[in-house]
């Protein structure tokens, strides 16, 4: 094989390899839903005190989870291409158990939930490749951190609210990407 | 160590097929109907480029039904992963000793299956 054709051939397979994780992205849903319910939390807490934002995610919590496993299993049927699904149930149960035992931790460890959750998000980042996503969460991560350790309140307000925008806006630019030619 | 042309595998070689394996790679399973789209092939070509690597042992295939209509998911095996990953390393081998360890180009043009017609 010539060099050409061989230079040619990998400069393919790697453009392939592209454009099938591209394809495969599905980040930008879930991060787009729970940005969203991560900004009505932060309303709730306003409202009705930062007690009002746990009940109120014990219940969405679980339903955007059923509602990602049900897009994404919409998405493979009419994409015909899939990824393994355990690793992401698995990362999801183990989110949900942290934030559930983390949330009845006291300050300054009252952002357990929030480290938990951007822990989450870097594990779904590096599933799918999605250099947004884990810079995102380790960004959040830090956020977190610092009203933690600065010991600003409220935190669920403020927090839901940093998280809720950060989610949809790169739920939004992971999508932008994905369209890219 | 051997020459880089005698790591090749014959089965993963063709173009047509380092494609299949490339697009399994990344993807758990794909559809049929999606690599014959993605490479810019025939439904015959497709089938007998399968059929190649399938009695390589390199992807498994599954027929499945979505209500009444049948829907073939292909699917590489670790064997099929680990023989694109030597074909892959050997290619940039042999172009590394050629261009003087120049690196491959990162982007490429092009259906990668266009001219990729299978053997008989």
């Amino acid at each position: 094989m010539y060099a050409t054709e061989t230079a040619q051939t990998l400069g393919e397979l790697e453009w392939l390899r592209l454009q099938t994780r591209r394809r495969l992205e599905g980040l930008s849903f879930p991060l787009v839903l729970f940005g969203g319910i991560s900004l009505v939390a932060a309303a709730l807490s306003a409202a009705l005190g930062e007690d009002a934002q746990g009940f109120f995610w014990a219940l969405a919590g679980p339903a955007g989870g059923v509602a990602v496993s049900l897009h994404y299993r919409r998405r493979e049927l009419d994409l015909g291409l899939s990824r393994a699904a355990w690793p992401y149930i698995c990362t999801a149960v183990a989110l949900m158990v942290a934030c559930f035992v983390l949330g009845f931790l006291e300050q300054p460890w009252s952002v357990g939930p929030w480290l938990a959750v951007a822990a989450g998000y870097l594990v779904f980042g590096a599933l799918e490749r999605s250099a947004a996503a884990i810079v995102m969460s380790v960004t959040l991560a830090a956020l977190a951190v610092a009203v933690g350790v600065l010991e600003i309140t409220p935190v669920a307000v403020i927090l839901n609210a940093v998280y809720g925008v950060a989610f949809i806006a790169t739920g939004v630019g992971v999508r932008a990407r994905r369209h890219e030619p | 160590m051997s020459h880089p042309t005698a790591r090749l595998d014959n089965t993963v070689h063709q173009r047509v097929r380092l494609g299949i394996l490339t697009v399994l790679s990344e993807a758990d399973r794909a559809d049929f109907t999606y690599l014959r789209d993605a490479l810019g092939l025939t439904d015959g070509n497709l089938s007998r480029n399968l059929q190649v690597l399938e009695e390589a042992g390199y992807v498994a295939i599954e027929k499945t039904f979505e209500g009444k209509r049948p829907r073939t998911w292909v699917s590489a095996t670790k064997t099929g992963e680990q023989a694109l990953a030597a074909e892959v390393a050997a290619l940039r081998e042999l172009l590394g000793g050629v261009e003087g360890k120049r690196e491959a180009p990162r982007r490429g043009g092009g259906a990668l299956g266009a001219s990729g017609e299978a053997p008989a």
